[in-house]
């Protein structure tokens, strides 16, 4: 169940941010949609909105938030599982409360209060989704915010990262069937995180190339991965230098998207919007660059015969 | 927007093609069923010609492409709905990459190219795309673009 950016501006008076750290990482979303616009349902802006922070930590998002929920760390599933209970009107076990490092007052009164609200959203960050327990989380969070339609309007959306990583997705959506962690080496897609995604494919010393674009895996990937990418030859694509290619074979500099290249971004709703670029670059656009990529590629005989003869020249 | 077929026609030129044998249906023309040689020259139905490529049609019918008016084949909700049934995917048979069509997957979302080539294999060349918000219509032409078939749109 999600939405798009706009309907948590026009109509949101809960917002509810679970492991992760939007004045950080997000600086914009709080002043562009979910705490201080004025929305059509929302007309006095941050004084109709309530803001909750989950998270094991303090961080600078805690300033903004009306609400903070330190929970332990490792604890997420449980806590999502107690509200799911308290909703309902379950009996929870104090035990089990006491291991989140939440009391059962603040648990009470987060129920109530997402039960409470016109139209809540959840925006779950990585400290959720890829923490212990990864998908398992994401899914316990998806289920929660389905249960309380039952109370009130409530969705769940991902706090994507950086760059057009959720146009990467949509993308491979509609080529592939699949957003990621697709294997082509078949002639057909398909699909096994776990197995085919990037980290493991490095980890598992799969892959003999690699290229990388618009990301720097050299920087974010656990070491084991990023000692493959400098064994193998990995080819980046990025206007800047970046860790991951100082360990490449080959970088060659392109143009900035949205600055000095058009193009097509995806917003974390999915919305589509256009680049227009502002100035010129000396440099060839990431597409450039991989199109010529691909006639050289294409140039060369294939590895595998044909199995079907292709139509007589006419 | 044009068809990959009418695309390679024009590469093609001055092609000329010649199919026999078929059953030939054009109820624009009062022609039922009638078995006759079908001719075209540049991309267009002509009497006759002269060499160029035959293709024996014989047990087929020939028929006008057919226009789907009402279709959902692209779209951010189309695209949803791929990334909620990884299943369906795994369950239906997959399109093998061949040196003349793309791999992809089929099913009840098929990727972009197998919805084309699904389509054209059932005498379809164009379709319309029924619900297209303008929000995410953006979204929408950059897959038709990628789809094999002529679409037009229909915005909602």
């Amino acid at each position: 169940m999600s939405c798009t950016l706009g309907e948590v501006k026009n109509r949101a008076d809960l917002i509810v941010y679970w492991g992760g750290n939007p004045a950080e990482c997000h600086p914009r979303h709080f002043t562009k949609y979910t705490l201080m616009q004025k929305g059509k349902f929302i007309p006095n802006g941050r004084k109709d909105r309530t803001m909750v922070l989950v998270d094991i930590r303090e961080t600078p998002s805690v300033k903004a938030a009306d609400i903070f929920l330190q929970v332990r760390p490792t604890k997420d599933f449980e806590v999502i599982t107690i509200l799911r209970a308290l909703i309902k009107g379950q009996p929870v076990n104090e035990q089990i409360v006491a291991e989140t490092g939440l009391t059962m007052a603040q648990l009470q009164d987060f129920a109530d209060r997402m039960k409470r609200a016109k139209f809540g959203v959840f925006f779950f960050g990585m400290g959720l989704s890829m923490t212990r327990g990864k998908h398992m989380n994401s899914a316990a969070l998806l289920i929660l915010a389905a249960e309380l339609n039952a109370f009130t309007k409530f969705v769940a959306m991902p706090m994507r990262g950086h760059g057009n990583v959720t146009g990467g997705d949509v993308i491979m959506r509609w080529t592939t069937g699949y957003p990621f962690g697709v294997n082509l080496a078949r002639g057909y897609p398909r699909f096994n995180p776990g197995e085919f995604s990037t980290i493991d494919l490095l980890i598992r010393g799969d892959c003999d190339a690699a290229l990388v674009l618009g990301a720097d895996p050299g920087a974010t990937m656990p070491q084991p991965a990023i000692d493959h990418l400098a064994r193998i030859p990995t080819i980046v694509l990025d206007p800047k230098v970046t860790h991951t290619s100082r360990l490449a074979r080959v970088h060659i500099t392109t143009a900035v998207t949205g600055i000095s290249a058009p193009g097509t971004a995806y917003r974390m709703d999915e919305i589509p919007l256009p680049l227009r670029p502002a100035l010129k670059s000396p440099y060839p656009t990431d597409e450039e660059v991989v199109r010529r990529i691909r006639q050289a590629v294409a140039a060369k005989p294939l590895l595998v015969p044909p199995t079907v003869p292709a139509l007589p020249a006419v | 927007m044009v068809s990959s077929l009418e695309k390679e026609s024009n590469l093609q030129g001055n092609s000329r093609i010649r199919i026999t044998g078929g059953k030939v249906y054009d109820p624009a023309n009062g022609v039922n069923g009638q078995v006759q040689d079908i001719c075209i020259s540049d991309g267009k139905i002509v009497a006759t010609v002269e060499g160029g490529r035959t293709i024996d049609a014989t047990g087929m019918v020939i028929f006008p492409g057919g226009v789907d008016v009402h279709t959902h084949v692209a779209g951010a909700a189309l695209n949803f709905a791929r990334a909620m049934i990884p299943e369906d995917h795994r369950r239906n048979a997959p399109f093998v990459r061949t040196p003349l069509r793309r791999g992809g997957i089929g099913g009840s979302t098929p990727t972009t190219f197998i919805t084309g080539y699904l389509y054209a294999g059932l005498g379809y060349t164009t379709v319309n795309e029924a619900a297209v918000p303008i929000l995410s219509a953006r979204h929408t032409h950059e897959e038709l673009r990628d789809t094999p078939i002529s679409i037009s749109l229909v915005v909602s």
